[in-house]
């Protein structure tokens, strides 16, 4: 498979590859088992829900994910009949179906990176040692940076978002979205490249290296 | 640090939802599993999924929460109603007759005397300049003061009387420090029904769909309609004739769709915010709004600060973990200018700002139009 970025560790988003467990039935197998036993998909809900809908509430607010998670599992169950039983895991399916709502609340996902940039962040602040950790630099970033994602045009943001939050790989990402990997990587080219551009330069690396005024410099 | 690392810390701090949190859609799912069995001629479900018929997929976002009203839409648009695109534009921040601040403290003592809002005046119910039982700051009954002149004049703008088919057309200009000015068109549609039109930084377009007859066509990769395949949705419209009016009504309002803790001024600057940028308003809400917001706690007045696009005017500002956001309005007519941003990166380091302004509010016939 091609992975989008060999330096992202992708994570396990999910149950254990099946073939690694014994035990374990594949989301294919619960899809051909539910057709039987509908509430059986409940297993398929309760391995991937939690994380389709931080993907959305991160998209959208959180708001918003707890019904375009419970949508999502509907139309699933809707077109369970139609799920290709060679492809064991459903998680490139079921986020697709996702980023098809989430889709449909375009104006209110613009809007919410807008309110990012104009607004102080809500309470739930990470404290000063997290930011003095890792985040410091997102945190120096994330201004900018939500308003590029904000900018994107909604196709590239679908293919940035999985590749970068859920460590999607170029073949999931096609298949969540039905489109060519070819467009995939167009499409991811695209989007960083504007993502760097709103970064200030074609290197935004380690701003958090720099010295201070350096890097407050390097933020405006 | 590459930038899909970056990338990866946005919007991180969003928690895994727990079973609890998960459960409604969970119960969801379950009943209609059951209402499946027996499971027969399940196949043809597929095109038309039953979840799609529930109207959930609604944003909670403050603004658009609201159930919105086709009825009061096609009652607001009477007579007076604008003839078409140009004649119907205003700019907001542009001179009307100067207030000083001298002369709304008169008006709103004595109530508006000026005969096109004098209607609308008797719906805005104007508040006390301090609080009753105590002196606030001078620096808060300062703010209280703005926010007031600035509800008077919001009530004595003409209504744009927009048609349900017409289109808000919203320009505004984002500056991060020391960048240049960005700017941005909006065209939203009157009633919600339509498609509406982003246009950011002169050429980079996309549709905001509508939601003509509650049902939106579906649409493929490329953002075209796919023929004969819809789903549900709700007519979010840009003419807000579905908020309160009066001052009290609004606050409740702006409470009730708080996020965040009660009464955290945030949240409910978010609000006002998001009501005052990013719809059109007919004046007796946006009087309502401002009128509403004298009466917070924790409002502070900054005499002299810029927008977005670096037009000056008097600020109303609340501050939070340092960091401090102004709500920027027209010294002499008190319109509202736009927004400043001002925060830190680290404790010891610069002040910085970023600066929203909305330059330009008009009525437009068609996406994509010029006022």
């Amino acid at each position: 498979m091609n992975r989008a970025s060999p330096e992202l560790t992708p994570a396990p988003a999910q149950p254990p590859a099946p073939d690694a467990v014994t035990v374990t039935v594949t989301d294919a197998g619960i899809i051909a088992a539910s057709r039987d036993e509908p509430e059986r998909f409940a297993e398929l809900f309760d391995r991937h829900a939690a994380r389709i809908h931080r993907y959305v509430a991160r998209r959208l607010g959180r708001d918003a994910a707890g019904d375009i998670v419970a949508e999502t599992f509907l139309v699933a169950f809707g077109k369970r009949d139609r799920y290709d039983p060679a492809v064991a895991g459903a998680r490139p399916w079921l986020f697709g179906i996702a980023t098809n709502l989430i889709g449909q609340h375009r104006r209110d996902e613009v809007r919410r990176y807008r309110l990012q940039l104009a607004l102080p962040a809500e309470p739930v602040e990470e404290s000063p040692a997290d930011r003095v950790a890792a985040g410091v630099s997102a945190q120096a970033v994330r201004r900018p940076l939500a308003e590029a994602v904000g900018a994107l045009s909604p196709g590239d943001r679908d293919v940035l978002l999985l590749i970068a939050w859920e460590q999607f790989s170029y073949d999931e990402v096609a298949a969540a979205l039905g489109i060519p990997v070819g467009t995939v990587r167009s499409r991811l080219n695209r989007a960083r490249s504007r993502v760097r551009a709103a970064l200030g330069g074609s290197d935004p690396t380690s701003p958090h290296d720099l010295p201070l005024e350096e890097h407050s410099r390097w933020m405006t | 640090m590459d930038d899909l690392t970056l990338l990866t810390e946005l919007n991180r701090d969003e928690p895994l939802a727990g079973p609890a949190e998960l459960r409604p859609a969970r119960d969801r799912l379950l009943a209609a599993a059951a209402a499946e069995r027996p499971p027969t001629g399940l196949a043809n479900l597929a095109s038309q999924p039953a979840g799609l018929a529930n109207p959930s997929t609604r944003i909670a976002n403050p603004s658009a929460r609201i159930a919105s009203s086709a009825t009061s839409l096609a009652s607001s648009a009477d007579p007076r109603r604008l003839a078409a695109g140009t004649a119907g534009t205003t700019t907001a921040g542009s001179t009307t007759a100067a207030t000083s601040r001298r002369r709304w403290r008169l008006t709103a003592a004595a109530g508006v005397t000026v005969s096109v809002a004098a209607g609308i005046a008797a719906v805005l119910v104007l508040g006390p300049t301090a609080p009753i039982g105590g002196k606030p700051p001078v620096a808060q009954a300062d703010a209280r003061g703005v926010l007031h002149a600035a509800a008077v004049a919001a009530v004595r703008q003409p209504d744009l009387h927009p048609r349900p088919n017409q289109f808000i057309y919203l320009r505004t200009v984002d500056a991060e420090a020391g960048q240049p000015a960005r700017t941005r068109q909006v065209w939203l549609s009157v009633d919600g029904r339509r498609d509406g039109l982003v246009d950011d930084r002169g050429g980079d377009r996309f549709v905001l769909p509508g939601c003509p007859n509650g049902r939106q066509p579906d649409r493929d990769k490329q953002d075209r309609v796919i023929p004969e395949q819809s789903h549900e949705c709700v007519a979010t419209p840009a003419y807000r004739t579905d908020l309160p009016t009066t001052a009290d009504a609004m606050l409740a309002w702006l409470r009730q769709n708080a996020g965040g803790k009660p009464g955290d001024i945030n949240a409910l600057g978010k609000g006002i915010l998001d009501l005052a940028g990013a719809a059109y308003l007919p004046p007796r809400s946006l009087g309502a709004l401002f009128e509403a917001a004298s009466r917070l706690d924790g409002m502070q007045v900054i005499p002299d600060v810029a927008d977005g696009a670096g037009r000056h005017g008097v600020g109303v500002a609340w501050l939070r973990d340092g960091t401090r956001m102004t709500l920027i309005f027209d010294r002499n007519t008190h319109a509202f200018l736009g927004t400043r941003y001002t925060y830190k990166e680290s404790s010891n380091g610069p002040d910085l700002a970023s600066g929203t302004a909305l330059t330009r509010v008009a009525v437009v016939n068609r996406p994509g139009q010029q006022p």
